[in-house]
């Protein structure tokens, strides 16, 4: 069986968006398995990998999130390889090809044996690291390829995610580093709507007829004075202002241009005004309870995100990475 | 504006304008017979001002109120209705409105609340309101108001029982507590209205409807206005200029601070961000903008009863040597000066008043002065060719008949070319002399400096009528089809923010300057450029992820040899990869030196008035001293010299300490041309030159930088 391990160079490579697209261009039955919790979510009472539960949903795998993706790190409560290994073989039953997803940087549990070059070592892996077509990580790439010799481990190549030119990709190979594929930045993927900011908010949307599908591709706080607000606000398309319940003067500036929606913090309900004029301008109005930092850091993490739900999305990413990732020499050598 | 918004214009005829001041017939839908409803006291009201017209209440429920037959319905009364108030609850306004159309009447004054003000289902029900009544040709004043007042019409449509003696002022206002303010103060100070209008929810009628209006009654003379938002703001402007050179306009725009815009957007739902814009709207305009509801009072008392002046010069007469020299402080901080009397007035003072007393200007009649001795000496200065007007001071004293004071003052009040204000000082002594003067029409104020600043602004609004702007505005020429394809380009990639060299190519489509540069990709490369351009150049890192290029290195000026270039390469190179080690980096640009004076240059798109045009000193100046001027375009030849010669650092453009003066005509150029781009292409939400390099006169400007944003919807 093929066993493919993923790992990820930095944080926010792209890791779970190459993993979906491999897999949805895969000549095989591909099962999943990632060994280390990483962003939870809660679906229906359950917190779970959200990397897992994207995973299940778009490869229709017969197993619970809890059994994709087991376990945490915690140097306090160690974990042995010989676990790693009993949850791994549970969920290969059924496939043909194995995915193994890293944590956000491979060296990850060095410390308690179990990284992730360790665990590609202990089930016998290839392995591909998706990275950032950055500098700091480049070099990184390179110090990650003498320890995987040391192993040795079956290191394939590099996948170059967010990768604006060919420069880059040339400089590794030149290192002796296959570039599997080299990944233009996609846009869109950092792009999410006004209803998934909602969701993950837990808003309460006081005009949700119209707009709740508009893209958010900025996110900006209103914190400072209206005059100095207004210009930033008018230099950002399609945005959404975080900003306090009773800033009227914040809101009516954001309604007079280009913004997708509100996110009103602290619980605080918007003047009456204000919502007939978002109303009338057709941005809705997220009102929650928690505070403007909470309520940013939570945008943060839906940028990372990729909605199972959201077909088209997955789509875009499947075809993406066809387009630009070597799959036969990833799938078929 | 991100997405449509339906707001409705106001372009229906100037009939029902006319009609909401001179109806001669009035119907009032939700007419009620419950003494304290307001539908009842609108009607008593319209009684009790001694409305002439037509009086029509309508309820179906009622056969008769306050003596007048009530109709079940709109239809059933008999010939023609001109104008329509309505009282009944909001959701029944719609309805009401159709049938206000289908009766022909000309126009609605809807008092009825419960509209945007509450919200969404307000907000659009408001619209359809709106809607209707643009459907029909009706012209509808509110919703959410207080009503109207026309004195000349015998007319209280409203729901406030102080009606107003009639005079000269008409004022109008966003909110309805300042309306139930202003009437009770007029009746304070004995001041009389020709108009009265509480805007409320502006759905049609607006401060440019009123404006249009008011600016050829013959009852105003002037024409005062509580605002806390607009919405058409290049039409008020346009209305506005005309109007104030018919007679003064002076407005108090709530909403001037951070704290204030917060308030006045919980409020009204007013944008008030751009409370500067407002500042060089109004001005532009030849409004006078007032900061506080007293200064708006005292203003409007001294236009309302005095005849502007035929000059600056102002005489002073006081009991009270300390009154007089406030006065005088007030005097220069007021742009009037103390008038400088010829040698006939001071012996004719010297004459007639004591010794002690002091004949110049301030002139002291001292103490023990009573009102015969304040007669002889505002006679005396009035009749002084270099007194354009006269200010009188009092202080109370036991020996004085400060009512006798009043009187005196009061008789030259509409007798000479001359007039005169007053400040009586104190508190009870001399509340009674207070009301005498008022009565007598006499503005009374409570403090010399308020009596110098309402004085100062009657002359600033005489010097602004008189300036009378030729309105020429220089067209400059521009390549209009690549400056739209470019922006094409952006906006199909889905851009908004503009790249310097695409910003700069927007300025070279239009003539203005941009020193010579290209783009290297190693030192020696920057070397080969630096040598075609001439030395000394400028060099700046080329990479779309730094934005704030000064802030990591990545700006070196006056570079003056090969050496110098290659290793500001090298240098500038490692300290961007030091402190940016994530950007890419696509080499240097290598400009012409440009070297003179940094100024700011910019645009900026608001939402109510259009394209405003700033001109500022850069670097500190601009930052920390926020000395900026800002004009709405499009601008005038004499509107650029007042925007570059109003900053505090004009002197450092003219040439201070010996320095040449500055190449103003070619920055004038800049200016023109950033403003002829904002009108060419309303998609340019934001256009900046910083900084435009101005050198010595006759050697030309540099736009070194160029900042455009562009927003997705035209």
């Amino acid at each position: 069986m093929k066993t493919l391990f993923l790992g990820s160079v930095v944080e926010r490579s792209g890791k779970s968006m190459v993993t979906l697209g491999l897999a949805k261009n895969s000549p095989f039955k591909v099962g999943y398995f990632k060994p280390f919790k990483e962003v939870m979510m809660n679906l229906d009472g359950r917190v779970i990998d959200q990397d897992a539960y994207l995973m299940r949903k778009a490869l229709h795998l017969p197993y619970d999130e809890e059994e994709l993706c087991p376990l945490t790190y915690d140097i306090y409560q160690p974990v042995g390889m010989d676990d790693i290994l009993k949850r791994f073989e549970r969920v290969k039953e059924g496939a043909e090809a194995m995915l193994i997803e890293g944590t956000r940087d491979i060296t990850t549990g060095c410390m308690g044996s179990v990284s992730g070059m360790a665990i590609a070592h202990a089930v016998d892996a290839n392995v591909v690291l998706v990275s950032s077509a950055q500098l700091p990580a480049l070099d990184k790439i390179c110090m990650l390829r003498k320890l995987m010799d040391q192993y040795p481990l079956h290191f394939r190549g590099v996948i170059l995610n967010q990768a604006e030119d060919l420069k880059m990709g040339r400089l590794v190979e030149r290192r002796g580093i296959k570039v599997l594929g080299s990944i233009p930045p996609m846009r869109e993927l950092r792009t999410f709507r006004v209803r998934e900011m909602a969701e993950a908010l837990g808003a309460e949307v006081l005009n949700p007829e119209r707009g709740m599908d508009e893209l958010v591709e900025k996110v900006m706080i209103g914190a400072m004075t209206p005059e100095t607000a207004l210009m930033y606000m008018r230099r950002l398309a399609r945005k959404a202002i975080i900003t306090g319940g009773d800033r009227a003067d914040i809101q009516m500036a954001a309604l007079s241009t280009d913004t997708s929606c509100l996110v009103l913090t602290g619980g605080l309900y918007p003047p009456k005004p204000v919502v007939a004029k978002a109303f009338e301008v057709g941005v809705p109005i997220l009102v929650t309870r928690h505070n403007t930092m909470e309520a940013a850091e939570m945008v943060d993490r839906l940028i990372a995100r990729i909605d199972p739900s959201d077909e088209s999305k997955i789509h875009r990413i499947a075809e993406t990475v066809k387009r630009h990732v070597d799959l036969d020499a990833i799938w078929n050598e | 504006m991100t997405k449509s918004s339906d707001t409705i214009p106001s372009a229906m005829g100037p009939d029902g304008m006319r009609s909401l001041f001179e109806a001669t017939s009035i119907a009032v839908v939700g007419a009620s017979q419950k003494e304290g409803k307001i539908g009842h006291i609108i009607v008593k009201n319209l009684i009790g001002s001694g409305y002439r017209g037509g009086l029509y209440p309508v309820n179906p429920k009622a056969t008769e109120i306050l003596g007048l037959k009530c109709y079940p319905d709109l239809a059933s009364i008999p010939g023609e209705v001109e104008m329509v108030v309505v009282v009944v609850p909001s959701v029944a306004v719609p309805q009401v409105m159709e049938q206000i159309g289908e009766k022909g009447a000309k126009v609605a004054v809807v008092i009825s609340a419960g509209f945007r003000e509450t919200g969404r289902e307000g907000a659009e029900l408001e619209r359809k309101v709106g809607e209707i009544a643009r459907r029909y040709g009706v012209r509808v004043l509110g919703p959410n108001c207080m009503g109207v007042i026309s004195t000349s019409n015998a007319m209280n449509a409203t729901f406030t029982n102080d009606y107003p003696r009639e005079g000269p002022i008409a004022i109008s206002s966003q909110s309805g507590a300042i309306c139930s303010v202003v009437l009770d103060w007029a009746r304070a100070t004995r001041i009389g209205f020709s108009k009265f209008i509480s805007v409320g929810n502006k759905v049609d009628i607006d401060e440019a409807d009123l404006l249009a209006y008011l600016k050829d009654d013959p009852q105003t003379r002037v024409i005062g206005m509580y605002i806390e938002g607009m919405t058409r703001g290049q039409e008020f402007m346009q209305v506005a200029r005309e109007a104030s050179r018919c007679k003064p306009i002076i407005a108090l725009k709530a909403g001037r601070t951070t704290s204030g815009a917060k308030a006045a957007s919980s409020h009204t739902g007013a944008l008030s961000g751009s409370d500067i814009v407002y500042d060089a709207a109004l001005a532009q305009s030849g409004v006078v903008r007032v900061k506080t509801i007293d200064e708006l009072f005292d203003l409007l008392q001294v236009f309302g009863t005095m005849p502007v002046p035929e000059g600056e010069g102002l005489a002073i007469v006081t009991n009270a040597g300390g009154l007089g020299v406030m006065a005088a402080d007030a005097v220069s901080d007021n742009g009037l000066t103390l008038a400088t009397f010829a040698p006939e007035t001071v012996d004719k003072l010297k004459a007639v008043l004591p010794e002690e007393a002091n004949f110049y200007n301030p002139v002291d009649v001292i103490g023990d002065a009573d009102a015969a001795r304040y007669e002889v000496a505002i006679r005396t200065v009035m009749d002084d060719p270099n007194v354009h007007m006269v200010l009188a001071l009092l202080a109370p004293t036991d020996i004085l008949d400060i009512n006798a004071v009043a009187r005196t003052v009061a008789s030259f009040s509409g007798s000479s070319r001359v007039p005169v204000a007053t400040a009586f000082v104190g508190g009870e002594d001399v509340a009674e002399g207070s009301r005498i003067l008022m009565e007598a029409g006499v503005p009374s104020y409570q403090s010399p400096d308020r009596a110098v600043r309402a004085l100062g602004a009657m002359v600033r609004y005489k010097e602004l009528r008189e300036r009378r702007p030729a309105e020429s505005v220089p067209a400059v020429p521009g390549d209009q089809a690549a400056v739209r394809k470019l922006l094409d380009r952006v906006r199909a990639e889905g851009r908004t923010a503009l790249s310097e060299s695409e910003g700069k190519e927007i300025l070279m489509a239009y003539g203005l300057p941009v020193p010579p540069e290209g783009e290297a990709r190693t030192a020696d490369e920057a070397v080969k450029l630096a040598n075609m351009i001439g030395y000394p150049v400028v060099m700046k890192i080329s990479s779309p992820d730094i934005a704030h290029k000064t802030d990591v290195g990545g700006v070196a000026v006056n570079l003056s040899s090969d050496e110098e270039v290659r290793r500001t390469y090298g240098l500038m190179m490692s300290q961007v990869r030091d402190r940016m080690p994530t950007a890419r980096v696509n080499g240097v640009t290598v400009e012409k030196m440009f070297s003179g004076r940094e100024v700011i240059v910019g645009m900026v798109r608001d939402e109510t008035f259009g394209p405003v045009i700033t001109f500022g000193l850069g670097g500190i100046f601009v930052e920390i001293m926020k000395d900026v001027s800002q004009r709405i375009a499009p601008v005038t030849e004499e509107g650029v010299d007042e925007m570059i010669r109003s900053i505090k650092a004009y002197p450092i453009l003219t040439g201070a300490r010996g320095r040449r003066p500055a190449d103003i005509d070619a920055l004038k150029k800049v200016i023109f041309g950033v403003a002829q781009i904002a009108m060419d292409f309303p998609e340019i939400t934001e256009l900046e030159i910083n900084p435009v390099m101005v050198g010595d006169a006759g050697q030309g400007c540099g736009a070194v930088d160029a900042l455009v944003t562009i927003r997705r919807v035209v």
